[in-house]
């Protein structure tokens, strides 16, 4: 009984060491603003530093901005509201509910998001700034990547950029 | 003389006074001529003014003023292939006023929350001029999020460059 419970506890022990020392997934909502040339407004997809660059990957599209164009990295928050297309429809078809109830759906479906702003230039050095909108504490750890990647970022900027009102 | 007589005298004389009496039409101001463009990036003076919001009224800038074809090229600030252009113009855009709104206010009260960015909008020709100096509001007053400003604010802009060039 007590080597089952001592397996137990031993293999519990590594199965949560093993989850911490995992590599994260890239995360799959991250929403692309505005920016970049091959990628269309608004659409989502990963954003990974990978092999000296910053790639934005949706189902159809690929860009990639070279790490040492990036002039500069800011970070922010806006709240948002959730569910994408999906939830614009849904709050306007909610305006026809009676005694303005739809707008219910205003505070449900709010979201706060982190807003990463990336300043670079192109081959030509024409200025560019690409932002993207970001699951709530991921823009700083993906100005951090970058940083560490050898990308230029001023140092005090990050603060810069106050977060937005809900 | 009969008052017929009178009358009829009256009325064309008045008539024939009419044209040194109506006011003179203002001839139309000739459009302005460059066949480039280049949009200098946002410059936010003193004014609080997050980073997100200047850029993106940078990119929307480029795009709306590609997509209203009053030139016939559009370059970015800092274009190499713009400098051998001779009737180059500079868009500058300076931030005069940033109100950062809230969504959620907005879309409850539909009074309240409005984002508004007040910028001061100047063409400049490349001997340093300035060809035109306005002052553009943009606002969001109802859905969409605080970023929605700037491409208000773009548009405005893209049409006031149509109208002069």
């Amino acid at each position: 009984m007590k080597l089952i419970a001592a397996t137990l506890i031993t293999l519990g022990a590594a199965g949560l060491l093993l989850a911490q020392a995992a590599p994260t997934a890239p995360d799959q909502n991250v929403r692309h603003v505005i920016g970049l040339d091959t990628i269309k407004r608004n659409a989502t997809g990963t954003l990974t530093v990978q092999e000296g660059a910053l790639r934005f990957k949706t189902g159809k599209a690929e860009n990639t901005v070279s790490i040492a164009a990036i002039d500069d990295i800011f970070i922010g928050t806006e709240t948002t509201q959730s569910g994408g297309k999906t939830g614009r429809v849904v709050k306007t078809a909610a305006i026809a509910a009676p005694y303005e109830s739809g707008k219910v759906l205003t505070i449900l479906m709010r979201t706060k998001v982190d807003i990463l702003t990336v300043s670079f230039h192109d081959p030509d050095g024409a200025a560019h700034g690409a932002i993207f909108a970001l699951p709530i504490g991921q823009a700083a750890i993906m100005r951090t990547q970058l940083v560490q990647a050898g990308a230029h970022a001023s140092p005090d900027e990050s603060q810069a950029s106050a977060g937005s009102k809900p | 003389m009969s008052y017929r007589t009178t009358f009829v005298y009256v009325v064309l004389c008045s008539v024939l006074m009419l044209p040194s009496t109506a006011p003179a039409q203002a001839p139309a101001k000739p459009k302005l001529s460059a066949s480039a463009v280049q949009i200098a990036m946002v410059e936010a003076g003193d004014i609080q003014i997050p980073a997100e919001f200047r850029f993106a009224v940078y990119e929307r800038l480029v795009e709306r003023v590609r997509e209203s074809g009053a030139f016939q090229k559009v370059y970015r600030t800092g274009d190499r292939a713009a400098d051998g252009v001779t009737d180059l113009v500079t868009l500058h855009t300076k931030v005069q006023g940033f109100q950062e709104g809230s969504q959620t206010k907005r879309e409850l009260t539909t009074v309240f929350g409005a984002t508004k960015v007040e910028v001061a909008a100047s063409v400049t020709a490349r001997d340093g001029h300035t060809l035109m100096d306005q002052k553009i509001t943009g606002r969001v007053r109802f859905f969409g999020e605080n970023l929605g400003v700037t491409n208000d604010l773009a548009k405005r802009i893209a049409k006031l460059l149509g109208e002069k060039f």
